[in-house]
């Protein structure tokens, strides 16, 4: 692990944030610790399970520390009779570790998925062999890993909303002519990076906290613009104040502050259950989605809602009373950040000027 | 002192400093924890520093 880092599973054990995971097959390094928790949870949702999930905390594959715990926990991984399979899970490395992190994946004996967020801008500098399964979100190496391990050995294709389509259709027409914003509120930085990789490939422009690169970063973190991807769980939020995960507070008020803004159609959110996390995400924040919902009906408007919830039937904040209060009020529950997200970029596509 | 491989096969011992949430969430996973107490130092801004020692 290294600094910065809040979430492994180590022999079944639940390091920091982390959820309770059915121990497998599938060994995952996490250079993201939210990116971690998802693809835990996926792959417990799955049947399968985890060997161990390593966090290295999200700066190790930075040009400044260069991969010393990632290739660490690789190695470790490698040698693990218990793994059959091997994952990484990383936001975006920098661009002078691409090789090392290359060279070291490409030397795996073992099969390899990995889900490199950022990794269309350095597509062309990450050399991986052939084998090794590269995946844009973590929804879909979840799914490539489990066909992997029960022996389908294709890659499968990209995840799609298309299904969901009819969901968010009639949302849609209660919306005003003006509304044309998303507003990202996360609490996972991994999912607010993975957000804005996804509405780049959309052709969306993204202003951040922490943008990626391309994207632009916001002068102000508390006041959005245009569309907007805020990680509520950056150093600048959390310095005063505990963590999103254990204390929705600052988003609770960022809610009802999107909600103010006329021209905001869609709001995006994140609920990660598990340890370390409050006892009742959905139940802590319903009351400002409620109350946003009114601010934008009593303005002539209407607020969509898109949420995911990451998080396994053994987590102590029960999953399924977490999906019926968000379904209850209206939030459309997708089964996967990437696939709320893509949601997301559904309801703003052809909405007037977007930048 | 234990090899780091077999940290994967018997798990982690663990020293809790500082929050002792991290280490209760631990425990209720049978994980026997040694709890730390410890906070980081407070760091006054002079200019509040000041006008405390004024008012006290």
């Amino acid at each position: 692990m290294g600094p910065d880092c809040g979430t492994a599973i180590i022999a079944g054990v639940g390091i920091g944030f982390a959820n309770s995971i059915r121990r497998g097959k599938i060994g995952v390094v996490g250079v993201a610790g939210t990116g971690l928790q998802e693809f835990t949870s996926l792959i417990h949702q799955t049947g399968l399970g985890i060997s161990q999930a390593i966090g290295t905390g999200s700066r190790d594959l930075s040009d400044e520390i260069g991969g010393f715990s990632t290739f660490k926990a690789l190695e470790l991984l490698e040698g693990d009779p218990e793994t059959e399979l091997i994952v990484l899970v990383s936001k975006p490395p920098g661009i002078k570790t691409l090789d090392n992190l290359a060279k070291k994946l490409n030397k795996c004996p073992k099969p390899v998925v990995t889900c490199i967020l950022g990794a269309r801008q350095f597509r062309n500098k990450l050399k991986l062999k052939q084998s090794i399964v590269s995946t844009d979100t973590i929804a879909e190496a979840a799914m490539n890993a489990a066909a992997i391990v029960e022996g389908k050995n294709i890659k499968l294709p990209g995840i799609s909303v298309t299904n969901y389509l009819g969901r968010i259709k009639k949302e849609k027409k209660l919306l005003a002519t003006n509304q044309r914003y998303l507003r990202g509120i996360f609490a996972g930085g991994t999912f607010c990076y993975q957000a804005q990789q996804l509405m780049a490939a959309g052709g969306l422009q993204i202003h951040s906290n922490v943008p990626l690169a391309g994207m632009i970063k916001l002068t102000d973190p508390t006041t959005s613009m245009a569309n907007s991807m805020v990680d509520m769980g950056e150093d600048y939020f959390t310095q005063s104040s505990p963590h999103p995960m254990i204390d929705s507070r600052l988003s609770k008020h960022r809610i009802i502050k999107e909600a103010h803004d006329p021209e905001v159609a869609v709001i995006l959110l994140d609920f990660i259950l598990g340890f370390m996390s409050s006892e009742n995400p959905a139940g802590e924040l319903a009351p400002a989605i409620i109350e946003a919902k009114k601010i934008r009906k009593n303005d002539g408007g209407h607020l969509i809602f898109i949420a995911s919830v990451c998080g396994t039937d053994l987590d102590t904040q029960n999953l399924k009373e977490q999906l019926s209060t968000l379904e209850e009020i209206g939030v459309i529950v997708m089964p996967s950040s990437a696939h709320a997200a893509l949601l997301a970029l559904e309801v703003v596509k052809g909405r007037g000027r977007q930048n | 002192m234990h090899d780091v491989k077999e940290l994967l096969k018997i798990g982690p011992s663990v020293i809790n400093i500082g929050v002792r949430d991290f280490g209760e969430s631990l425990k209720k996973q049978g994980v026997e924890v040694t709890h730390l107490e410890w906070e980081p130092p407070i760091v006054v801004d002079q200019e509040i520093a000041d006008i405390l020692d004024k008012l006290l």
